[in-house]
């Protein structure tokens, strides 16, 4: 069992970005995943998160994820904002950060003490992409390199989940991050 | 041949009132149901729904509109929550006492006062003596198929009676997950066309129904209700059976997971259920003999089943997802310890409300109780959950 | 016709209904319920039609032309008075019901 954890703004599309990962890994690879967001009094640029639970058996646990294994956070002002994004991580924890800063993630992985950062900027990506700088899928991209998911699935469930050229736009976001992602 | 959608609770929902081919829907929106309202809405207006929407000004007209058309000879389909439920209160005692087999989903969340958005079992407790059948479901595909099972169940002739099919608000209506989901073709031939039973509305040969009841008839025909509720619990085997046959997966009324030698057991409703078994299953892997037992049928309530998954079993753990104020404990407790009829330890845990996540250092946490707890003890449920302080923590300023 | 016809091919059986119904209609129409009735003045009418509009149970027709001017179904008229009111030339009075004019 893996549990995952997303951290965004609203409107970054952390929600769309967790069910493509569930329809990447329950329908693409055969495997079984949950999603159990947590909702609010919802806005944009509030900060949201969501949980996910990935198993290769139907996944009993119906609650949100304190102790993730995966961590993706898709704005570096999260933190800013007194959201501990490393809140309940294992020593073997890996981020996936929305950033091109190698000096950003390395801050990171020492302040909250990941075992691994993956990086890349989705946002620029996705600008360059979709013309529109939500960077959902292009993490998403990213995601595979922590071995959860493969990109072929991601690109499969992006298509699926947005539709028509949306699909075909999020899907090449997806690629590219994957294909540009760095790590420490 | 099945094939698998990804769809959250209420897609679900709508999955399975959509493939029972409702005629009529009248839904009003209320958070968390929302989706269910919006998603019939975009299949009627697409035309993959046959059936007519009717725009209502608030769920007592939403219920009593899906009355009206379920009396003049269809399956008629709304949906709701929390508050939205409790608005629609005195039409499911109509819709139950008229012997309409309504089947309706109610997504749980907390009644007002304190007002809020998230899980809770209180909205469908209130109505736990309205003369409805009541469902829970611990996953997004138990949603989709007890709302088929429960066409079943509510429209057969020894039951004819309205059934509830209840799941946690966001935890599953908003969780998405993999849904085996038959062809229409199977559903069809399982749930079958829509046949009124007892009476319906006929222009050409017109009934008074609803007429006003005196004491010389009330009795009996709340004692027709009663025999519907005996037969439901015969019922929900039958048809249950039918659908494992044909879809390959089974429910009962009530389902044990590892009871057969457990010391200590976990009773619960809802999607906490699931976490209580994944808890159970880490806790064996340390060789702690403890189970988990989930009811899925609350009314009628499985006495003879929970007496015995629970034979044998030393403690009894009953989580109840809603406060039972006033009472000697929650919902859920008060039928166990009934049913148990003092042959085990049976100690009630109110938590989960509003929202407040049940996870599995809460289902820890009840286990260690449990076991530690003495027979001598105060036997008041404990609220398993709750903050420090408790009376303490809306502290504001005022003039005096 | 096919509904009398399919209704003919039927046999009426004793059936034990759950619940409350009622098929045997033992009570009168509402107009037994009056106790005063509208009477309209022929001669003022001009047969424009709001009281036909205004009357809550749909019981009055109003004739362009012919006798009455106003035609009221009297098995259902419960004397509420509203067409009266409503009357833009005020040719409409409520009488007692019983008054030798109703």
């Amino acid at each position: 069992m893996l549990k995952l954890k997303f951290f965004g703004l609203g409107g970054q599309g952390i929600v769309t970005a967790a069910k493509t990962l569930s329809v990447a890994v329950s329908l693409g690879e055969d495997k079984f995943a949950v999603t159990v967001p947590a909702y609010g009094h919802e806005r944009r640029g509030a900060p949201v998160y969501t949980s996910i639970i990935v198993d290769d058996e139907p996944v009993l646990l119906n609650s949100f994820v304190y102790d993730p294994d995966i961590v993706l956070v898709t704005d570096v002002c999260i933190a800013d904002r007194q959201i501990d994004v490393g809140a309940g991580i294992k020593p073997d924890s890996v981020l996936v950060l929305n950033t091109d800063s190698a000096q950003i993630a390395q801050h990171y992985r020492d302040t909250f003490g990941f075992c691994r950062v993956y990086y890349v900027d989705g946002t620029r990506i996705a600008l360059q992409c979709i013309g529109r700088g939500i960077p959902n899928s292009a993490m998403l991209g990213a995601l595979c390199h922590t071995g959860i998911v493969r990109i072929e699935s991601v690109e499969q469930a992006v298509l699926d989940t947005f539709g028509g050229k949306a699909g075909e736009q999020n899907a090449r976001a997806a690629k590219q991050a994957w294909q540009n992602t760095a790590s420490l | 041949m099945a094939e698998y959608m990804m769809l959250d609770g209420n897609a679900a929902a709508v999955q399975g009132m959509a493939m029972s081919r409702v005629k009529v829907v009248a839904a009003y929106p209320i958070t968390p149901q929302s989706s269910i309202a919006e998603r019939l809405s975009d299949l009627v207006a697409s035309g993959e729904l046959q059936a007519t929407y009717m725009r209502v000004e608030s769920e007592h007209s939403a219920l009593s509109a899906t009355l009206g058309a379920q009396l003049a000879g269809v399956r008629a389909g709304t949906a709701t929550s929390s508050v939205g439920l409790a608005l629609m209160h005195e039409i499911c005692n109509a819709a139950s006492g008229m012997r309409v087999p309504i089947v309706m989903p109610v997504v749980n969340r907390a009644l007002a006062s304190p007002w809020s958005l998230w899980c809770d079992h209180q909205d469908s407790m209130a109505e736990r003596d309205s003369g409805w059948l009541q469902l829970y479901c611990q996953n997004v595909q138990e949603i989709y198929d007890l709302t088929l099972m429960a066409y079943r169940l509510a429209e057969h002739e020894r039951v004819l009676l309205p059934a509830m099919v209840c799941f946690d608000g966001f935890f599953l209506s908003h969780s998405m997950q993999k849904v085996a989901v038959p062809a229409q073709a199977e559903v069809d031939s399982f749930v079958g066309p829509y046949t009124p039973k007892n009476v319906w509305l006929d222009p050409t040969d017109p009934v008074f129904i609803n007429d006003l009841i005196t004491m010389e008839e009330f009795t009996e025909m709340k004692y027709q209700m009663k025999e519907g509720f005996a037969s439901a619990a015969d019922v929900f085997n039958e048809v249950s059976a039918e659908f494992a046959e044909r879809f390959g997966r089974r429910y009962c009324a009530a389902e044990g997971y590892m009871t057969e030698d457990a010391e200590a057991v976990i009773v619960s409703l809802g999607s906490m259920s699931g976490t209580v078994r994944h808890v159970v299953r880490e806790m064996r892997s340390r060789g702690e003999k403890v189970g988990a037992l989930k009811v899925t049928c609350f009314r009628p309530f499985p006495q003879k089943e929970v007496a015995r998954l629970l034979a044998g079993v030393g403690r009894v753990a009953v989580f109840d997802r809603s406060a039972g104020l006033g009472a000697a404990g929650g919902p859920l407790f008060l039928e166990v310890k009934d049913a148990l009829d003092g042959k085990a330890f049976v100690k009630n845990y109110i938590g989960g409300l509003g929202g407040r996540d049940v996870g599995a250092s809460t289902v820890e946490r009840v286990f260690a109780d449990l076991r530690a707890a003495r027979e001598e003890d105060d036997r008041a449920p404990v609220w398993c959950d709750v903050k420090e302080h408790p009376m303490q923590i809306r502290q504001v300023l005022r003039f005096v | 016709m096919q509904e009398l016809q399919n209704k003919l091919g039927k046999t009426l059986r004793p059936f034990n209904a759950l619940g409350p119904v009622a098929t045997i209609f033992g009570a009168v129409n509402t107009g037994a319920w009056r106790y005063e009735r509208p009477v309209v003045d022929a001669a003022r009418c001009l047969r424009c039609g709001v009281c036909g509009r205004y009357c809550p149970v749909d019981a009055i027709t109003v004739q362009k032309s012919g006798d009455p001017c106003v035609d009221i179904m009297w098995e259902f008229c419960k004397g509420c008075g509203i067409c009266a009111n409503e009357c833009p030339q005020k040719c409409i009075i409520m009488e007692e019901e019983g008054n030798e004019n109703g």
